[in-house]
């Protein structure tokens, strides 16, 4: 039996009294990357939200590390080794870029290592260390989603959950971003990805859950799921 | 035109519409709430300090320090008891303003009913205040030796507090971004009640030094707080430098003001409110960002018409 | 059983009980209960219950209503009280007399609270209205006066008030009257009193409700009559801070020369007087000139232990003095037995407010109308009053009304801060006459 860091057991969740997604059953493995890919409003992000505890859950469960966390808040779960990094208002705009990072590493209390960590990460981020003393509000939108992981990684997360990193950003950019996240996979983070951008993350990721409407209707190891017509008829249109 | 009293009137009220104001800056710009009882908060610190200076004989910085834990604590009881409750039951902004309302209304009747049987409704904390010196044809008093220093240090700490300290960070996080801050770890509810025991603390010190200064009725905060409201809303009810500037232009614009206004116009001085009712008015429809950041016409819009998350 | 059985059973037996009840009673009961919360330092409740028991048989027995419209908060928070209190034992005393001569009628009384406001005067004179009261003793200032002008009329009301000195008040033919001289006599006195102590300039502050704008106009007018020159300072005394208010005063004072010729008239209330004086006594220029004031000046409020000793020193040292409404001499038998039994009965002297004095001498003439009409009703306690209070002689002197219904003889204490006996009080050093608009000083003010 695989390795699995997080899972979800018939969940049902959303906001207020409207539900939005609907017995998810899904599982990521450690180390690897798995996508979640569907159209708008498929319910991805709301799905990710919930496995932070952003949401409200109606039913099912959520298993993080062999512990149920459905109903453990947000601080808490960041506290256990989640990391999020949001689609859109993902850094604090009003606190410097060096501030942002400490925040990131908030839940931590090890200082020395805090110290050596925020070296690295801004080795790994070199425009970051410019910025140190900026406003992060004044950064542009692929400095700030750097930012935003930047953050993400000082939490030393096992299990970093990303939104869409690469939406509204220069292709050039994207790049970036990606290869950003191929070098936080490979320091041993398993990376759960939404993406708009079907192709490209599927291609990218080891393993793929297609959302619609609130519910998944396939899944499978990335490149497979390309391979499908069926899936590439239904959800990138035929070329 | 001896402009000597005006100016020291206008450092004197623009101090303490400043401690007043920051209470008001940081409880708005981390709860979201337009908090209407934070007038109550200045009426309790001025009581407290009153009665224990008169009552218990003690002298104005013990008093002081009383007042500052009487308010924080009345600012918490009203997060926890009132505000928390209904936030986790999803109350839009506009549902929390009338709630702030009820409960300044709440407070302030009680208080009312107290100092009706202790024939306190007005009072003034019999501290020794004395001339210690002359600026222009304006007497410096001791109560400028309370007030003055008092408002630095306050903002000093705060400042400190604010860029040096983790929960002073995490404070400013919340203020940006909630959601986001929880994800980072922060038990966002333990800091709101730090965050509401500083803003109710400083607050309660602004009206003990109100009841040395002057004299306090149980109306005394909910007079104020259209000064309140003007100081924070310059600084766009969320800038901490911004709310210091606002608080000074208020003190100023009141004195200064009106003393330009009825020197040159024969304005009375009756009408000394209407500075800082105009000076909300021209900062809503010109600049409604105050002088720092946030849309406050905007975000009300939004959260009156939409249902909020 | 049915329901329609039940419901006749029921009937009878309410009967049945109304009749034994009836048979059973030694006579008709009548019972009034009155509580009055008295204010002051460790505030008390005094539950006086009144069993008043006849048979059938006895003459009409008869109670006869007078209303208090006296506030007890808001700027009358200290006062009001006092007054309130003197009020009421004026009308135990007609009682007590009434009792002992075996009369069958009695007084009874109503408080209500008008919070020192025009809007709490009229809610005030609608609550007594609904009970059928007819004469009412208050409500106490010009602007409550004013307010409740027009219902009294309208609804037969008569008012006598204890305090009310306002020109705004000032109204021919109507239900309002007014025991204290009007400020039409207090203003010239003041503006009399000031010149004749060198003074030939005049800075007024007077708070902006009609008794201080009225007085205010008044004493300008007759000081500018006699030679002087005046800046009124008219502020807004609702506001928390009046320090703009000082500092106006304080450069008047400046430009005026702040020398032995220039000074200060303050009109004030409680709270807004306090701010006043705590920000002029600090005020180099404003402590250097002389201070005057009006009645509403001679309040415990502005003396230890309600104030600050601070303020008391600084009254003392600019030779505060105001004019107040006179009370009799402490020799009158009369003043002498009312100061007993109040002070006997409230733990505290009627000295402590002037207007405590008229609050009695107004209820006794109100209890006395009543008792003379023999009728309860307004319209004749209205025809009443100038009649009665012409041939009332009390506490305060003879109540000869004057066509406006107020007290038409203006004679004025001249009182000053001092300490008598280790204590802070406004003693009586002066009297002025209106009538020969002359001055008499007992000591040095």
């Amino acid at each position: 039996m695989a390795d699995y860091i997080i899972e979800s057991k018939e969940l049902t969740a959303g906001y207020g009294k409207a539900v939005i997604i609907q017995d998810v059953n899904f599982q990521a493995e450690r180390g690897k990357v798995t996508a979640i890919v569907g159209p708008n409003g498929s319910g991805k992000s709301t799905f990710l939200k919930t496995l932070f505890g952003l949401t409200r859950v109606f039913n099912g469960s959520v298993v993080f590390d062999g512990e149920d966390i459905t109903k453990l808040p947000p601080e808490v779960r960041a506290r256990k080794g989640l990391g999020f990094v949001f689609q859109v208002n993902n850094v604090f705009p009003n606190l410097t870029v060096r501030e942002n990072l400490e925040m990131g590493a908030y839940a931590r209390t090890d200082k020395e290592q805090i110290r050596k960590d925020m070296g690295e990460i801004l080795d790994i981020f070199p425009i970051l260390r410019e910025r140190q003393k900026q406003k992060a509000g004044s950064l542009s939108g692929g400095e700030r989603q750097m930012l935003a992981m930047a953050m993400a990684l000082m939490g030393r997360p096992k299990l970093l959950l990303l939104d869409e990193p690469a939406a509204a950003l220069a292709p050039k950019v994207v790049t970036q971003i990606f290869m950003k996240i191929r070098d936080i996979v490979n320091s041993g983070v398993t990376v759960i990805l939404v993406e708009q951008h079907a192709k490209r993350a599927l291609s990218f990721c080891d393993m793929g859950y297609v959302f619609s409407s609130g519910r998944i209707v396939m899944k499978g190891p990335g490149k497979d799921l390309l391979a499908d017509e069926k899936f590439v008829e239904a959800f990138l249109g035929k070329r | 035109m001896d402009l000597s009293i005006p100016l020291i009137n206008s450092l004197t009220l623009g101090s303490l519409y400043t401690l007043m104001a920051l209470g008001l800056t940081m409880s708005f710009s981390v709860t979201k709430i337009a908090n209407f009882a934070h007038a109550e908060l200045v009426t309790i610190g001025g009581y407290v300090t009153a009665l224990l200076v008169n009552w218990m004989g003690y002298g104005l910085g013990e008093s002081l320090i009383a007042a500052f834990f009487a308010s924080a604590l009345l600012a918490v009881a009203m997060d926890e008891g009132v505000f928390k409750p209904m936030i986790k039951r999803g109350s839009k902004p506009l549902f929390l303003l009338v709630a702030s309302i009820g409960i300044g209304l709440v407070v302030r009747y009680l208080l009312f009913i107290y100092a009706d049987l202790n024939a306190v409704i007005t009072v003034q904390a019999k501290t020794n205040v004395q001339l210690i010196g002359r600026f222009g044809r304006a007497g410096i008093t001791t109560i400028h030796l309370w007030v003055f220093p008092i408002t630095i240090v306050s903002v000093v700490l705060l400042h400190l507090m604010f860029h040096y300290t983790k929960p002073g960070k995490a404070l400013r996080a919340m203020a940006d971004n909630e959601d986001l801050a929880r994800v980072s770890g922060v038990k966002i509810y333990t800091l709101r009640r730090l965050m509401w025991f500083i803003a109710g603390g400083i607050t309660g010190v602004a009206g003990g030094l109100w009841s040395a200064y002057s004299v306090i009725t149980p109306e005394i905060g909910w007079y104020a707080l259209l000064r309140i409201f003007a100081a924070s809303i310059l600084g766009g009810l969320v800038s901490f430098w911004g709310t210091i500037a606002g608080g000074l232009i208020v003190g100023f614009a009141e004195n200064f003001g009106i003393t330009f206004m009825n020197t040159y116009f024969n304005v009375s001085t009756a009408y000394r409110p209407l500075i800082s009712f105009v000076i909300i008015v021209i900062v809503l429809l010109l600049k409604p960002t105050g002088f720092a950041g946030f849309d406050i016409v905007g975000w009300l819009k939004e959260k009156v018409k939409g249902g909020g998350e | 059983m049915s329901s329609k059985a039940w419901g006749v059973v029921s009937i009878v037996l309410f009967i049945i009980g109304i009749l034994l009840g009836y048979v059973a009673a030694p006579g008709k009961v009548s019972v009034s209960t009155t509580t009055v919360t008295v204010g002051g330092a460790g505030a008390q409740t005094i539950t006086k219950t009144v069993t008043v028991t006849g048979t059938a048989a006895a003459p009409e027995q008869k109670e006869y209503v007078i209303g208090l419209a006296i506030a007890v908060t808001g700027g009358y928070a200290v006062d009001g009280p006092r007054r309130r209190n003197a009020a009421i034992l004026a009308i135990e005393e007609i009682n007590a007399m009434l009792e002992e001569a075996g009369s069958p009628v009695r007084l009874k009384y109503i408080h209500e609270d008008t919070k020192t406001s025009a809007e709490g005067a009229i809610a005030a004179y609608e609550k007594l209205a609904s009970a059928g009261v007819q004469m009412v003793v208050g409500p106490l200032a010009t602007s409550e006066c004013k307010a409740i002008l027009d219902y009294a009329k309208s609804h037969h009301m008569t008012a006598i008030s204890p305090s009310s000195t306002g020109t705004a008040a000032m109204v021919k033919n109507d239900y309002c009257f007014r025991v204290p001289s009007p400020d039409k006599y207090q203003g010239p006195a003041l503006a009399k009193i000031i010149w004749d102590q060198g003074i030939k300039k005049l800075v007024i502050m007077a708070r902006s409700d009609d008794y201080g704008k009225g007085l205010a106009d008044l004493i300008e007018e007759n000081f500018k009559k006699l030679g002087g020159q005046v800046v009124k300072i008219i502020y807004d005394y609702t506001q928390p801070d009046l320090s703009a208010d000082v500092e106006r005063a304080s450069s008047a004072v400046a430009n005026f020369g702040a020398d032995a010729e220039t000074g200060v008239v303050i009109i004030a209330f409680d709270d807004d007087g306090i701010k006043i004086l705590e920000a002029a006594r600090l005020d180099p220029t404003l402590s250097k000139v002389r201070w005057f004031g009006p009645d509403s000046m001679k309040r415990a409020t502005f003396l230890p232990p309600k104030a600050k000793e601070d303020i008391a020193k600084f009254l003392q040292s600019v030779h505060f003095m105001a004019t107040t409404p006179a009370v009799g001499s402490k020799d009158n038998p009369l003043v002498k037995e009312f100061i007993e039994k109040y002070t006997k009965k409230f733990g505290e002297s009627p000295e402590a407010s002037t207007y405590a004095f008229y609050a009695y001498d107004a209820a006794w003439i109100a209890g006395l109308t009543v008792l003379v009409a023999h009728k309860y009703d307004g319209r004749v306690f209205q025809k009443l009053v100038p009649h009665i209070a012409k041939h009332f002689y009390g506490v305060t002197g003879w109540k000869l009304l004057d066509e406006y219904g107020d007290a038409a003889v203006p004679i004025y204490d001249i009182v000053a801060p001092r300490v008598v006996d280790g204590k802070w009080t406004f003693k009586t050093i002066g009297k002025y006459d209106g009538t020969t608009k002359a001055t008499t000083f007992y000591e040095q003010p």
